[in-house]
């Protein structure tokens, strides 16, 4: 339909679609003649040499010379009736140097594709945030498994960047489950895989289990959250710790962004450390059981562990908004 | 009709209805409600068009950047229902860059200013925030339902803007949906004196919600019809609520564990035993078997049971779902196993759709006995089967064709084998032969997921026979071109098509050009596509959006790429508002 205004804008083309019905006349054809009379007629010169795919021989119509109006009156003719033999030479004279052997080609390709995926990663703060964020949703498998929760996400982080396409390992946004089924069928099934779990023992283990899912860490600032297993870690320190790993790599990018407040190396250390006690650039609160927010550190660490619901890292000076009245105080802890 | 009669004649013999006035076409237009018939008897004259244009009350919008809100206002004036959806399907597995777009905001402020009458709002997949939910409560006179599926943007604090604007809300219906949590109190703010919820499903938010304040609003709320509680709803909160509300016919339990205390078991099930409504049950969160037989007295009732997030197995589990003996709709996790669908297949006989999710969809050595089999024996005998989404380890053509034999009135067909390239387990072939029956056999088959080993041969089979195929969903298949080509110059009715991993290229995309601007939208991701493609398409079919992600190059802009490089993601849909221009750095409008 659209085809005849096309082929009169882009003359290229033309001589490489000889005729709309191309595609049924081929499929009548056998399969392999058809695979290659199919494909090989479609579409522009290069292209189609960066194209190929295993499976699909493509040379034949490209080496009919463009310049022949006599060769090219006949492409039917000349691309489904002669077999690939006799043009493996024509294929070699007319494009003399540009076309490499298929399996050259696929390789080339493949190869091309990982590295500049890779070089690419370097740079760019839009890509590391999304990968930040693959392997926190990756994280949250780590819920309640016997397995330790740090475990299964150390193996599945490399992945992003050391697979190539089509590979069978596991792949972001597969299999097609939505992130929070993923939690839900990972914190459950684990614990009663064996034993079609009777009894109150189990049932307790079970319960104790549950009550600590992954809760949401927020940092002021940057406006994508992490999870926490809080059980994974044993004391305040820890956490400290362990937010600095979860946040650190967002902030670099966001320096790397603006790249004007890269000044100070040592500014990460500085953020990070003070969490704890209320006299550094961020604190470190959290919400408890009855939706009040509070400072980390005063109660025992068990107690945290079990009564808080979500984390957050404010920025120190909106404490006196969000905790208005509450001094900031330091207890000394585990 | 109308037309070829003027057209036959066109001054002297116009058909007596000519005459008639707009308002006698619109009050005919109310009694059309099928879009699809509206939209063909729009087309059939300019009258016809104004009146169906003047009357139509109810808009879906299938791609927000399909048409402009504007448009949508001007173009029909008197809606009063509106749905719009956002982001492709893909972005609920986490393949969409999370700025991506889809702002509810254009769309909530023209209907704002255009549609002061409206009513009803449902977004889907679409970023909501705070200030939308703002607007909606201060806008709309007589608002009176809000559903949000899969939308994400917006905290409890613009619920709360919800609760206290809405004076007649009727269903407020949060679906899977993203919210930040920033406060307990929103449920307070529903003034004392409203009592119109006939709807309230907040199953997907995280944190707690005030229960005194819930107990009082269900307690006013006589027409409550539809309450899903979220997992932060302890059991012995349940029995109350329950016992406020015995006319609830759909129920979303809150969490369904708790250490076994016989008083609480038996406050339960006396609570239930009072809902004789009660037809649909879902939440169940962390189900125990212990209180599993506190259903029992409502099993009968039941059409609808969603099991999804219920992580019980064994016979409790069983035997719960062999006394529903009037499902029409299962929605259950794989822990059922082989043993309870077969239980199922032989209880529930009018079931109609059947959903099983992966327990451990990473963990390949978890060992939980759902095969083939399962879906086979329920596939056998229960005859009004018609969809499906079946996710297992393996899977054989044998069954699959028996599958497609049994059950020849399958609309919606999604198999998913949790590893890629799964062949045949016996004969360690390709499921192609399988496929290829289901889509011969099932003539009416409109939405297909297909996965496993496959080769092009079962895109033969589907192009030529899916003929009613409207959504298709391709991951890891596939060897050649070949493949899109088949379905692309096949599957007459297709609208939405979403490929992963697969290794189609540019000509087949090229070749079926046309074909793309027939359908809603096409989603290709880690395929081997080039830009130079992308170019072509473009400029070829100029009503097509063509949107690029190149997560990997961040915001490298497209005119310094060549045409060969490639392409990690397109999205393309067909659009009468141009190019959109909230794209982030990600995604580039070719």
């Amino acid at each position: 339909m659209g085809e005849t205004k096309e082929r009169a804008a882009l003359p290229r083309l033309l001589d490489l679609i000889p005729d709309g019905k191309q595609w049924n006349a081929s499929g009548a054809e056998s399969a392999g003649r058809s695979r290659n009379a199919g494909f090989g007629s479609e579409e522009d010169r290069e292209l189609e040499l960066k194209l190929g795919l295993p499976g699909l021989v493509v040379e034949e119509t490209a080496a009919v010379p463009r310049d022949e109006g006599v060769q090219r009156e006949r492409p039917p003719v000349l691309s489904l009736g002669c077999c690939r033999e006799p043009l493996k030479p024509m294929v070699n004279t007319a494009t003399a140097g540009t076309k490499r052997g298929f399996l050259d080609t696929i390789e080339a390709k493949t190869e091309g594709c990982d590295g500049q995926k890779q070089q690419a990663g370097a740079g760019c703060g839009n890509e590391l945030a999304l990968e930040n964020l693959t392997t926190a949703s990756e994280r949250k498998k780590g819920c309640c498994a016997p397995t330790p929760p740090h475990a299964p996400p150390a193996t599945v982080r490399s992945r992003p960047q050391a697979q190539g396409r089509g590979s069978s390992a596991p792949v972001v946004g597969w299999p097609p489950i939505r992130s929070f089924r993923r939690n839900l069928a990972h914190g459950s099934s684990s614990k009663q895989s064996t034993e079609p779990q009777r009894g109150e023992a189990s049932m307790k283990e079970k319960l104790a289990c549950k009550k600590n899912p992954l809760v949401k860490i927020n940092m002021d600032g940057i406006p994508i959250g992490r999870k926490v297993d809080l059980a994974a870690y044993e004391s305040y320190e820890r956490l400290s710790l362990a937010v600095k790993e979860l946040f650190h790599g967002f902030l670099e990018a966001q320096k790397d962004l603006s790249s004007v407040e890269s000044t100070q190396l040592g500014a990460d250390e500085k953020i990070f450390s003070q969490l704890l006690d209320g006299s550094g650039e961020y604190t470190l609160v959290y919400e408890d059981n009855e939706g009040d927010r509070m400072l980390v550190g005063d109660v025992p660490w068990n107690v945290f562990v079990s009564t808080a619901k979500r984390l957050r890292v404010l920025r120190s000076s909106e404490l006196s908004h969000g905790l208005a009245g509450v001094a900031p105080r330091r207890v000394p802890n585990c | 009709m109308g037309r070829g009669g003027s057209r036959a004649s066109p001054a002297a013999a116009a058909p007596p209805w000519h005459a008639l006035p707009d308002e006698v076409w619109e009050h005919a237009f109310s009694f059309l409600p099928a879009d699809s018939d509206r939209g063909a008897a729009a087309a059939s004259c300019r009258s016809w068009l104004r009146a169906e244009r003047r009357s139509r009350r109810r808009l879906a919008v299938a791609n927000c950047y399909a048409a402009s809100p504007q448009d949508a206002v001007d173009r029909f004036p008197s809606v009063r229902a509106v749905e719009v959806k956002g982001k492709p399907h893909f972005a609920d597995f986490g393949l969409v860059p999370p700025a991506w777009g889809a702002a509810a905001a254009p769309w909530v402020e023209a209907a704002a200013d255009g549609w002061p009458l409206l009513e009803e709002l449902s977004f889907k997949r679409m970023v909501v925030t705070d200030d939308c939910l703002e607007i909606i409560a201060a806008s709309f006179r007589n608002f009176q339902v809000l559903r949000l599926v899969s939308c994400e943007g917006f905290s409890t604090a613009g619920l709360s803007a919800i609760a206290s604007g809405c004076r007649n809300l009727r269903e407020l219906d949060l679906q899977e949906n993203e919210i930040e949590d920033c406060s307990i109190q929103w449920l307070n703010l529903f003034p004392e004196s409203f009592t119109s919820l006939v709807t309230l499903n907040f199953s997907c938010l995280e944190g707690d919600v005030n229960i005194t304040v819930l107990d009082r609003l269900v307690t006013r709320c006589h027409n409550l019809k539809t309450l899903k509680l979220n997992n932060a709803i302890p059991l012995d909160k349940l029995a109350n609520l329950l016992r406020k509300a015995p006319q609830i016919v759909e129920l979303g339990t809150g969490k369904f564990s708790a250490d076994y205390h016989l008083d609480l078991f038996l406050k339960l099930e006396s609570a239930f035993s009072g809902c004789k409504s009660l037809r649909r049950l879902s939440g169940a969160w962390d189900a125990v078997p212990e209180y599993l037989p506190a259903f029992y007295c409502v099993c009968e009732g039941l059409t609808s049971l969603n099991l999804s997030y219920a992580t019980v197995r064994g016979p409790e589990l069983i035997k719960f779902i062999g006394r529903c003996k009037n499902l029409q709709l299962l929605w259950v996790m794989d822990l059922i196993e082989d043993r309870g669908l077969a239980v199922v297949a032989s209880s529930c006989n009018k079931l109609q759709e059947l959903r099983v999710f992966p327990s451990a969809p990473f963990d390949a050595a978890e060992q939980v006995s759902l095969t083939e089999r399962g879906l086979v024996d329920v596939s056998a005998s229960c005859p009004m089967l018609e969809s499906v989404l079946y996710f297992c380890r393996r899977m054989t053509n044998e069954a699959l064709i028996t599958i497609a034999k049994n059950r020849p009135n399958f609309t919606c067909f999604r198999l998913c084998i949790l590893e890629p390239h799964t062949p045949d387990y016996i004969t360690h072939q390709p499921l192609d032969v399988g496929f290829s029956a289901i889509v011969e056999s099932c003539k009416g088959l409109r939405r297909l997921s297909v996965s496993g080993l496959l080769t092009d041969n079962v895109f033969k089979s589907i192009g030529a026979h899916a003929d009613r195929l409207e959504m298709l969903s391709i991951a890891f298949a596939g060897n050649s071109d070949l493949g899109l080509h088949y379905i692309l110059s096949g599957c007459k009715s297709l609208k939405k098509l979403e490929i992963r991993d697969c290794p189609f290229g540019d000509k087949p995309l090229l070749a079926n050009a046309a074909k793309l601007e027939t359908m809603r939208s096409l989603w290709m991701s880690s395929c081997s596509l080039t830009l130079g493609a992308c170019r072509q398409l473009a400029r070829k079919m100029p009503r097509l959006s063509v949107e690029v992600m190149n997560y990997s190059r961040g915001a490298c802009p497209l005119d310094s790429l060549t045409d060969e490089s490639p392409i990690e993601t397109i999205y393309v849909y067909r659009t009468i508002a141009g190019p959109r221009s909230d794209t982030p750095a990600c995604v580039q409008i070719v």
